[in-house]
This record gives structure tokens, sequence and C-alpha cells, in this order.
């Protein structure tokens, strides 16, 4: 096989230790400098029992925005998160309770943390993405806080990562979304079916927040189960983004943070050029590079996938290509 | 962007077949409209009661030649769906056909005419001839002579001959595809590689026959039922084999020739350049040419897919490619 051109925009997730104090226990952690310079980084692990997290003790600020999402692995509801969660935020520590899926959003400069598990059910995913490429924090120590108190200055930045009030109107105000047809897929409960209608790969449930439901960050992101082979978009076959974005392949088993599950292949560059992962791992999409189709190859357990798009929108231009011989 | 490989991908082309041969148009495709692939092939769909192959008297051919009458009924790949005649020899000896078959016509064997005389369901007709060009002669005939037995051996039940736990180093038994559908066969012999573990998109039903089934003609070929999306293969990312092969793709709906119901990707070369079909068509691999992996990316509709590859055995040996990424 020819050498290939773009294999260094593929990464397998490292699965390691995170800043210390942040995490108690190793998860996926990816900087900048481990994504080609990707203007951001993530973690992503599993909560599987009470405890407390980001920070372990105490709280902290970091000079860049920040989103912390809560979501289920639950194949047969979407929308249940299998837990109880809390997150104190401010100075003020005002502290939210949810139980279900949720992102919160954390301003630059804003004081958060500790997230605590009350309660699990059955274990669900916490994944962060910080625009920034690298992590800085600001640790507030235990000792320096105030109590803990109930308000509700903070309480626009707790949201629903499925809202269908929130879809409606976006909807209805004509807001161009994925640019891929991802809006004519909603249900009645805000959740997207594109595997039905967009291809036979793609989502069998899947969420999609822009940065107008996220306080105006510079940052799209999703959240999906996906079980199934075959092309995920049947309307086209390759296209870009005029900013820089990662594909996310993650898995659902809660004792294996290094097992997918599945193979995907995804066609990079102008070339076509197919890259194959089968492991937990990312694509990173620089500005303007063309890229798909996404193609499930196999699926042996049903597997999550989150895209990371660094702007409020998603425009995605279809970029001519012979797709007939 | 321009493909290196393009030349080696064909749309099936329905036209009339060799004047007096088939008595409507058919896929007909020679060596020639195959990049010089050294074997021709038509196929069509049987609807209903006619004649041909050749429509009038019978004829001879200066090469090995393939009378395959396939099912397309996906419950039961053993249902032909009719029942067919087929004359064989000077004698002009008849024979009567009603399940899927493969009749082996030696050259220079006179033969025909194939006679549709029931049709339940529509079910498939290809015949492989061994010569990049069609050539016969014609043979004006009497009436047929029911209840002869000299070329029943050359009529063969369409399914695989398994082997099990035959030495995998005989070439003639142990090989068999060198992919492991040796594996996922039935107790009636028909392999199951998709719900047994071959690779998603693979068949649902699928058949092979060698060169040791086919009265030692350099051939091997297969029938296959497909009905679902993924990756064909999940042993192995490229292959090649020391004979040339066509790879062959076909509808399931007989009133709809020209429309394959589903989109299928193939790798062909060192380059694993993708090629993309969704139309009825083919793949020629020449000899010792990489090709792989095939990925079905959508199916709207079941469809049906052929093997034809110029040896009596099925070599395939993979080809080293990275995978996956490191």
């Amino acid at each position: 096989m020819l050498p290939r051109k773009h294999k260094h925009l593929v990464k397998p997730l490292l699965v390691r230790s995170g800043p210390e104090g942040l995490y108690p226990e190793p998860l996926i952690w990816m900087e900048g400098k481990d994504m080609e310079g990707f203007n951001a980084c993530f973690s992503y692990g599993f909560v599987k029992k009470p405890g407390s997290c980001h920070p372990v003790e105490g709280a902290v600020m970091h000079p860049y925005d920040e989103v912390l999402v809560f979501a289920g692995i639950d194949l047969e509801n979407f929308r249940n998160l299998g837990g109880e969660v809390s997150i104190e935020l401010g100075e003020e520590r005002e502290e939210y309770v949810f139980t279900d899926p949720t992102v919160v959003c954390i301003p630059k400069g804003l004081v958060h943390g500790p997230v605590k598990y009350r309660r699990v059910d059955r274990p669900f995913v916490h994944y962060t993405i910080s625009l920034a490429p690298q992590y800085q924090a600001t640790v507030i120590p235990p000792a320096e806080l105030g109590p803990v108190t109930k308000g509700t200055k903070y309480q626009h930045l707790v949201k629903p990562l499925i809202d269908p009030e929130r879809m409606r109107k976006n909807y209805e105000r004509g807001r161009i979304g994925s640019g891929m047809g991802y809006e004519s897929v909603i249900d009645e409960y805000g959740v997207m079916r594109p595997r039905g209608r967009m291809g036979p790969g793609n989502a069998d449930s899947l969420v999609w927040l822009y940065g107008d439901d996220l306080e105006g960050f510079e940052l799209n992101f999703t959240w999906g189960h996906y079980s199934q082979c075959g092309k995920w978009h049947r309307g086209g076959e390759v296209h870009s983004h005029p900013e820089e974005e990662i594909l996310i392949f993650v898995g659902f088993d809660p004792d294996n943070l290094e097992y997918l599950g599945a193979e995907v292949e995804q066609g990079m560059g102008y070339e076509g050029e197919r890259h194959i992962v089968n492991v937990p791992s990312v694509y990173i999409c620089p500005k303007g590079f063309p890229h798909l189709p996404v193609i499930t190859r196999w699926v042996d357990k049903p597997y999550g996938f989150i895209v990371c798009c660094l702007s409020p929108d998603h425009d995605s231009p279809w970029v001519e290509v012979k797709t007939e011989e | 962007m321009k493909k290196k490989h393009g030349n080696l991908v064909k749309k099936l082309v329905l036209r009339d077949g060799p004047q007096g041969l088939y008595p409507e148009p058919l896929f007909w495709m020679e060596g020639k409209d195959m990049e010089g692939f050294n074997a021709h092939f038509s196929f069509q769909y049987v609807k209903g009661p006619g004649t041909c192959h050749p429509v009038e008297g019978m004829l001879v051919h200066p090469y090995d030649e393939c009378l395959v009458f396939g099912s397309l009924n996906r419950e039961d790949m053993l249902d032909l769906g009719g029942e067919i005649s087929i004359v064989l020899g000077e004698e002009r000896e008849k024979y009567i056909i009603n399940e899927p078959s493969v009749v082996c016509i030696p050259k220079g064997l006179p033969h025909g005419p194939i006679k549709y005389e029931r049709v339940d369901r529509p079910f498939v007709h290809y015949a492989i001839g061994l010569d990049p060009e069609y050539k016969a002669s014609p043979l004006a005939t009497g009436e047929p002579v029911s209840g002869g037995s000299k070329y029943r051996h050359l009529i063969k039940r369409l399914v695989t001959t398994l082997h099990p736990g035959a030495d995998p180093n005989d070439i003639d038994v142990g090989k068999g595809s060198g992919m492991g559908y040796e594996h996922v066969g039935d107790e009636r012999g028909i392999l199951h590689p998709r719900e047994r573990g071959i690779g998603p998109g693979n068949g649902d039903s699928v058949v092979w026959l060698y060169g040791s089934d086919l009265e030692g003609f350099d051939l091997n070929f297969t029938w296959g039922h497909y009905s679902a999306c993924g990756k064909w293969h999940r042993a192995g990312e490229m292959h090649q084999h020391p004979e040339e092969e066509i790879l062959v793709f076909v509808g399931g709906d007989p009133d709809r020739p020209d429309y394959l119901g589903a989109e299928v990707e193939h790798g062909m070369g060192y380059e694993c350049e993708r090629h993309i079909l969704n139309t009825p068509g083919l793949y020629v691999c020449p000899k010792g040419f990489p090709h792989l992996p095939m990925i079905t990316r959508w199916c709207d509709q079941p469809f049906c897919f052929f093997v034809i590859c110029l040896s009596a055995h099925h070599a395939s040996p993979w080809v080293e490619v990275e995978v996956p990424e490191e």
C-alpha cells in the first residue's frame, strides 16, 4: 500500500490520568498537542459510582469557555441519564442538581465544581470540551470556599442536553443548523433519528447543540448512539467546514475505555484517502479540509460518537467529487 | 479527481445477444467490454415460458461453458421457481431441471435449446463462456429424445460442495474460497457468510462452485443474495488472485433490470482507490490485482452478486496493508 498523506490526522484516544486533582481515575484526556494543534481539549469517561470530580476537592476556574456534558448510554431510552448529579457554580457556590442528560456551560473565569455524582443507577458518560488547546486552571482549595448556597443566578448555564422546545424555536427562526439535513429527522422529544433517512450507518439517537444554545460559545457539538453498518450520509460524498472540527469515536463499555466495538472508515482529503478506526479514536479535520464519507464497516457493540466543531454554526458545503464511475 | 482504476469498473449493458441466441435483450458482456477479460457472460431474469440458447436448433461452442439457473427466492435459495428442459449431445437427450442448477457444456458439445417449460416465480439465468468472444456453430436438429442418461453428469445442483475435515493443503477439496466460506455452510450446501461471521455486508445465502464441481473447467463462480450493509470480509483488508476475476452486481427485481437497489464501494489497486457502484455493474480484477475491501454502503432492496474467477481454484492471499491506524 502506498504511503498515506493524512495519517497524522487520525489518533487513538489516550487513556490516562487527567490534570492532578481534576478526576479521581484515569479517563480519556486529549489536548491540542495530541491532535495536531486542534484549538480545544476534551475528556471522556464513564460514571459508575457516586463520587466527586472536576475537581475532586475545592473548585476550579479556567481562562477559557468550557462545556461539561453528562449523557446517558441507555440504548433503549436516550433521555435516561441514569443518575443524579450536582454541580456548584460561581463564587456563591450555588448548587444545581439534575437527573436528565445535561450540558453545563462554564464561561471563562467562572468558578465551578466540584461535580458530585449523588446517585448512579446505571453507568453514564461525562465529557468535557474546553475551548483552548491546553488545559489551564486556577484551583481554589476547599478551605477558601464559602458554604454551598441555593440560588438561580447561574441556572441559565445548566441546560438540558435534549430539549424539544429549543429545537422547535431554532427551527422556527430558520437556523441553518447542521447544514446536512439533521433538522428534518427530529422526534417529538427533540431527539434526532438520522439512521433511517440520512444513511443506514448514521445514529439511532442524536442531539446537536450550537453556539446560540451554548451561551454564544464558539462551539457546536453532538452526542449520539450508533449501532448499524453503512454510509452515514447518502446525500453527498465529501464536505468541508470553514472551522476546524474533530470527530470522536468512543465505546460504551464502562469497564474498558479502550474498546470501541465497531470499525469505521472515513475519507480524508481531496484524495478520499480511507482511514480506518476500530478503537476509540479521533479524526482531526482542519479548517476547510475535505472529509467524508463516514462508513461503518462492522459493529459488535453500539458505540458513541461526538462532533466537536469550533464554531457556533456548522456550515457544511459538499465538495464536488465524482461518486459514480 | 481522476482515478487510476476507473477503467476496471463497468456498467452492465442491456442489449441484444448474438442473433438467435436469446429472444429478448439481456446483459451481455464480452471480453472487449471488460478490459480483455478472458471470458464472456450473459445475465437475464426468466419471467415466463420460452426458448433460448438458441431460440431454434442446437449450437456448438469451441470453448467450455456453464449455463446457470439460479433462484431469486430469498427465503429458500434451493427453490428455483420453475421447470426447465435442455437438450444435450448429438443424441439430442432431453433433461428436465426443476432446482437451481448449472449445466456444464464442454467445448464441442452440441446443446440447446433451453426451454422454460414452467415459471412459477422469476429466476435468473446466466451463461459463462470461457473465451473472451462469443463463438458458435449452429446445428440443424430433429426432435429431442427423452430418457437418456449419457450427459446426466453435466447437470449439477447449484450448491456448494463442502468437505468437512478436508486436509487444508489439498488444493482440490481443502482450500475452497481461501477466505473461510467453507466454515459457514449449512447441511444443504448453502453458505451463510453474513450471519455466520464473515462480515455484516456479506451474503445472506451464497453458493460457490469450483473446477472440481464443474467437470474440471478453469472456472470457479458464485451465486448469492445480499441485503445488509457493512464490510464483507472482516478477516482482512485486501487480497488478490493469481487468476483474473470479475465481480458482478445485479438487482433482485426482475421487472427493473437496470436497478441495483444498493450502493457498494470496492478498494482497487495498491492505492486502495475506492470505486462505487449503485447500478448493475462489475469490477474487473486482472491477475494479481489487489482488491477489496467490499463494503455495502446502503441497501434499499436486496440484490444479487456473483464472482467469475478463471481458475479451478480460488487462491486468495491477503495483501499486507496498514490497518488500523497506529
